[in-house]
């Protein structure tokens, strides 16, 4: 068995603070981080969350990657992410990578943990009579 | 050392093992497919679609209403217009008892507030029970893997038929592992 440094540490949503070095995220080189985060929408991974997911990682430079098994979702591509399969309950692990990564992985691990997306876009205001 | 915070949730896991392929004619009515969407607005081309589900038998004339109001719904939570000229209006709906839907088009494209701000020409359109999320995410697993493929979308909007729509699907169906 290959002794491979353990990179992972598992936290649930955002149980844990995300600090570099901080119990439950993992560092790697070159502002990386990797978390691994339990789906708790009882719908799933869905389009909603995937649209605010993708949303909120198009705010970032940083690349970010969430894992589902042997399935790799681009975090800016709704698409991509509806592809991962991830139902209630589901173990997904949040790759981010880049300058601003640290706030990157707070920011979508929230979304990615949350029993209810953010709405992406804001409500239409009702017109005022008169 | 790995070690997992926080509770268990209380219903099973979703597991990806077990999970299979779902193909577009599980689920895309033939009968209810739109080669010509006649709409110019968002809520014509969603009450064109569930129509087309209604005539097909698919849906009761009864829930109609019910359903194309439950996805207008949905598209002011945040619109389905995902870019690309694709859009994937759906609802969970207690008027339906499996998994049902449609594909339309438009040449003209119809205005769906996309993300990309650019007008719809594929839709595909999806109704699921509301007590099955995992097939609800199979459906959409299924959509976004063909929508990803331009070669696909190019060729879905070249068809003019119904037929020649039908037999696209069919092809991209023989690519699912079951």
């Amino acid at each position: 068995m290959n002794a491979e440094p353990n990179l992972t540490v598992r936290t649930t949503g955002l149980s844990q603070p995300a600090l570099p070095g901080a119990p439950g995220t993992s560092t790697m080189p070159s502002d990386s981080y990797r978390r691994t985060i339990v789906i708790r929408n009882p719908q799933g991974f869905h389009m909603r969350p995937a649209a605010a997911l993708a949303a909120a990682a198009r705010r970032f430079q940083s690349q970010a990657t969430v894992i589902h098994g042997d399935r790799r979702g681009n975090a800016r591509d709704i698409l991509s992410l509806l592809m991962l399969l991830a139902g209630f309950g589901s173990e997904v692990t949040l790759e981010v990578r880049g300058p601003d990564a640290a706030e990157a992985v707070e920011v979508l691990a929230a979304i990615l943990g949350a029993e209810e997306p953010p709405d992406p876009v804001p409500p239409t205001p009702v017109p005022k009579k008169g | 050392m790995s070690s997992t915070v926080g509770t268990a949730p209380s219903r099973p896991v979703d597991s990806l093992e077990g999970r299979r392929g779902m193909r577009m004619s599980d689920f895309v009515v033939r009968e209810a497919v739109l080669p010509s969407l006649r709409a110019a607005s968002k809520e014509e081309a969603i009450r064109e679609m569930v129509a087309s589900l209604r005539a097909s038998g698919h849906i009761k004339a009864s829930e109609e209403e019910s359903i194309v109001k439950a996805i207008l719904k949905r598209e002011q939570l945040a619109t389905t217009g995902i870019g690309r000229g694709v859009a994937i209006p759906h609802t969970k709906h207690e008027g339906v008892d499996r998994l049902v839907g449609t594909i339309a088009l438009s040449e003209a494209g119809v205005p769906f507030d996309s993300l990309d701000n650019q007008p719809v020409h594929i839709f595909v359109l999806l109704i699921s029970p509301q007590d099955r999320p995992m097939e609800h995410l199979r459906a959409l697993d299924n959509v976004a893997t063909h929508l990803r493929d331009d070669l696909f979308c190019r060729f879905l909007r070249q068809a003019r038929t119904r037929e020649a729509i039908w037999e696209l699907l069919q092809e991209v169906d023989q690519t699912v592992r079951r």
